[in-house]
């Protein structure tokens, strides 16, 4: 159809064209919307008499989580029932595909979820999130979570350069801490008792092996779940100041050590003895998840995140403890955080009313909420809130002992942008024995070295 | 005429030079750009990823485009030599996986090749346990399993083409070709094969074109797991422009990818389709 146009109209449109297109050809990302900070003093009051409805993003999508969300907001929309709050949520991945592209434009959610690390970085970077420290002030939250170094992976230079220092941009609802989480039953039929050191624990896994249980059940074809077996295990061959620096890049930092690799045998050892679940790499974790819910074999490492898909199922019948150190000693370092930030979006027109917000969402009455739902929250509600017997209880107690003695190891998937793509696909080359663990080291450490050089 | 083209312009052109525009420089999305010229081209060219990528698309190529045009051929000798009863039927329910969405196709095909799925299980049952595999953990399964997904949704486009293709070919040169004597082989490449030219054509472009950007399978699948091992072009422009924050050398890889792809329509075009 084309060929049959007169040239000249031809000519026309492809000129009309080009002239729709120009408009587009600026220096991409260089108009940013209107920034506002909020300046002088802060208090913890707003309008209560302004209707006002509030967007949040978050990605609390496991069923336990997300209630404890939508109860939060129920009980906050009571309180001021000037206030709305509109949630979308969406699964991990997407979630972190898309939220910057939505902190970026103009009519953002006015509170969101982060995540520490290369997400964070952009949208201080970018001005998308305003400082809290104001809020933080008015409100408390210094001194909320523990301590106020638990808040540093929190705190950026207001370039976005340097990490660990300067302005607070989040608060965090929830924490975290890995671990195993094993199943009362399967261990008591096979004659074990809860390992207390690394070769014990070992040990159970040959032992589960060998009577036709699947020692660890994992499902790696969303990748990142052996992640996050294979940080424990560094968490327990390398030093843990060596893993933050890493993370946190620090000058002079390397992943390429003797611990690391030693990590590295360890899984590749395991991987061999077939202690991950039959054909862990073409099994999705959703599955993993929900057939360990169902009895099915021994050990999952994860964070509590998954608490509430377990003990919905197994009740009491399921256990949880760090991985245990070398030599038996408790405090051993093990990875954990506070969980995904909420951030007040620069784009907001009630910042004052998303600061209440995320004050009421990540306070101690939250925290007893967060519980009910099976999750472990940030702020510290007081033990008695607890059911003893439970794996939460003993999530709670992993975190609190780890976090006093302050050996809780960062996500290396926060180092680079492009880590979680490096150290995944690595693990799985490793599991699969297609790469030596001298040779993942090194890959690993030639990202980070791109980042921070 | 002119309405649609300024749509074409406005949804297709200008996003096209858009890309193109942003291909020159060094972008994470969200803060300023900076001007870089050619070089996200370059480091793209050397890219051991990226080449690998682009060679696993030319695998997809063979299951998304070779074996459905060579399936689809060989149902429409059988349909054309001999009535099939129930012949519709059987064209509606290869068509099916055409109408479902890519996702469904991907969710459903995901529980089939699980290593206790129902596969491994048929697999086990007949005594054949031997061949169980974890079909997409399996570093040298996984692509060629993300490719028979593809040959299976693209089949039944293929065989729909030809089949109303065939409808067109006067009857009185079959006639012709079995008063000469010709037994089916023959009469498949004398008659039947010429005389598809032009479907042979849209087929090819389109089947080729569906293997190159290849993309939501395989993210609902394996995420180009494991290792690399079912990355993909248009896998790693998501990837870098979402994920990674280098919007600028998504935008470079997806320029190439959109210039191959036009390449090479614009040459099956010219060396399969009838001159008139």
């Amino acid at each position: 159809m084309m060929i049959h146009m007169h040239p000249r109209l031809f000519v026309s449109l492809a000129c009309l064209t080009a002239v729709l297109a120009l408009p587009a050809c600026g220096t991409p990302g260089a108009s940013g919307g209107s920034v506002s900070q909020p300046s002088g003093a802060v208090s913890t009051g707003f309008d209560t008499t302004k209707q006002v409805t509030l967007t949040m993003w978050d990605t609390e999508n496991s069923p336990g989580p997300s209630k404890a969300e939508d109860e939060l907001i129920q009980r906050f929309e009571q309180t001021y029932p000037n206030v709305t709050v509109k949630r979308v949520v969406k699964e991990f991945n997407s979630y972190m595909d898309t939220i910057k592209l939505a902190a970026s434009s103009s009519d953002a959610p006015d509170v969101f979820q982060g995540n520490e690390g290369s997400v964070d970085r952009a949208l201080v970077k970018a001005h998308l999130i305003v400082p809290l420290d104001g809020y933080a002030k008015a409100y408390g939250w210094d001194t909320r979570f523990g301590s106020s170094a638990a808040l540093n992976p929190l705190r950026w230079s207001s370039d976005g350069t340097q990490w660990g220092v300067g302005r607070l941009w989040g608060i965090a609802q929830k924490a975290e801490v890995l671990g195993a989480f094993y199943n009362k039953a399967t261990l008591q039929r096979l004659g074990l008792q809860v390992p207390t050191t690394f070769d014990q624990f070992q040990q159970s896994l040959a032992v589960a092996k060998s009577k036709g249980v699947p020692p660890i059940m994992v499902g790696n074809l969303d990748r990142w779940p052996m992640g996050h077996v294979f940080m424990v295990l560094q968490a327990r061959f390398d030093q843990a100041a060596s893993i933050s620096n890493w993370t946190y890049g620090h000058a002079g930092a390397t992943f390429d050590t003797a611990g690391t690799r030693k990590a590295a045998t360890v899984l590749q050892q395991w991987s061999d003895k077939g202690y991950f679940e039959n054909g862990f790499n073409g099994v999705s974790q959703d599955n993993a998840t929900a057939r360990f819910a169902n009895g099915e074999g021994l050990y999952f490492i994860t964070g509590p995140w998954s608490n509430q898909t377990f003990a919905g199922r197994l009740g009491d019948g399921v256990g949880f403890f760090p991985l245990p150190s070398l030599d038996g000693t408790p405090g051993a370092p093990t990875t954990g955080s506070l969980s995904l930030p909420f951030h007040i979006s620069s784009h907001s027109q009630n910042p004052a009313v998303a600061a209440a917000f995320i004050n009421f969402i990540t306070d101690r009455n939250a925290a007893k909420v967060v519980i009910r739902n099976g999750d472990l929250p940030a702020a510290n509600p007081g033990a008695a809130a607890v059911d003893p017997n439970s794996s939460l209880a003993a999530i709670a107690a992993a975190w609190s002992e780890k976090a006093k003695a302050g050996t809780l190891t960062p996500y290396l998937d926060w180092a680079t942008p492009t880590m979680g793509e490096t150290l995944f696909g690595g693990l799985q080359q490793l599991s699969e024995n297609r790469e030596t663990p001298a040779d993942f080291a090194a890959a690993v450490q030639q990202d980070w070295v791109k980042t921070h050089s | 005429m002119l309405p649609a083209l300024v749509v074409f312009g406005v949804f297709v052109v200008a996003p096209m030079i858009d890309g193109a525009w942003i291909s020159l420089f060094a972008w994470d999305g969200v803060t300023v750009g900076h001007w870089v010229g050619l070089s996200n081209y370059r480091e793209a060219l050397v890219d051991p990823l990226v080449r690998e990528a682009f060679g696993h698309s030319l695998v997809l190529v063979g299951f998304y485009a070779v074996l459905p045009i060579t399936i689809g051929l060989f149902l429409t000798a059988l349909m054309t030599h001999a009535r099939v009863r129930g012949g519709a039927a059987v064209r509606t329910i290869i068509f099916l996986p055409q109408v479902l969405a890519a996702v469904v196709v991907g969710v459903a095909w995901k529980w089939l090749y699980d290593p206790s799925g129902p596969i491994n299980s048929l697999l086990g049952a007949v005594g054949l346990s031997s061949l169980e595999h974890t079909w997409l953990g399996d570093f040298s399964t996984a692509l060629p399993a993300v490719g028979v997904i593809g040959t299976w949704v693209t089949t039944g486009l293929c065989l729909v083409l030809f089949v109303a293709g065939v409808q067109r070919i006067p009857l009185s040169r079959y006639e012709a070709a079995r008063v000469d004597g010709a037994g089916p082989v023959r009469e498949f490449f004398a008659v039947t094969l010429p005389g598809l030219r032009n479907e042979l054509a849209v087929a090819m472009s389109l089947s080729v074109i569906t293997a190159l950007r290849a993309f939501d399978i395989i993210f609902v699948t394996t995420k180009g797991g494991p290792g690399n091992a079912t990355t993909v072009p248009s896998l790693l422009i998501y990837q870098r422009a979402f994920i990674t924050g280098e919007v600028g050398s998504a935008a470079a890889i997806g320029a190439m990818m959109g210039a191959i792809i036009l390449l090479l329509s614009v040459v099956i075009t010219r060396v399969v389709e009838e001159r008139r």
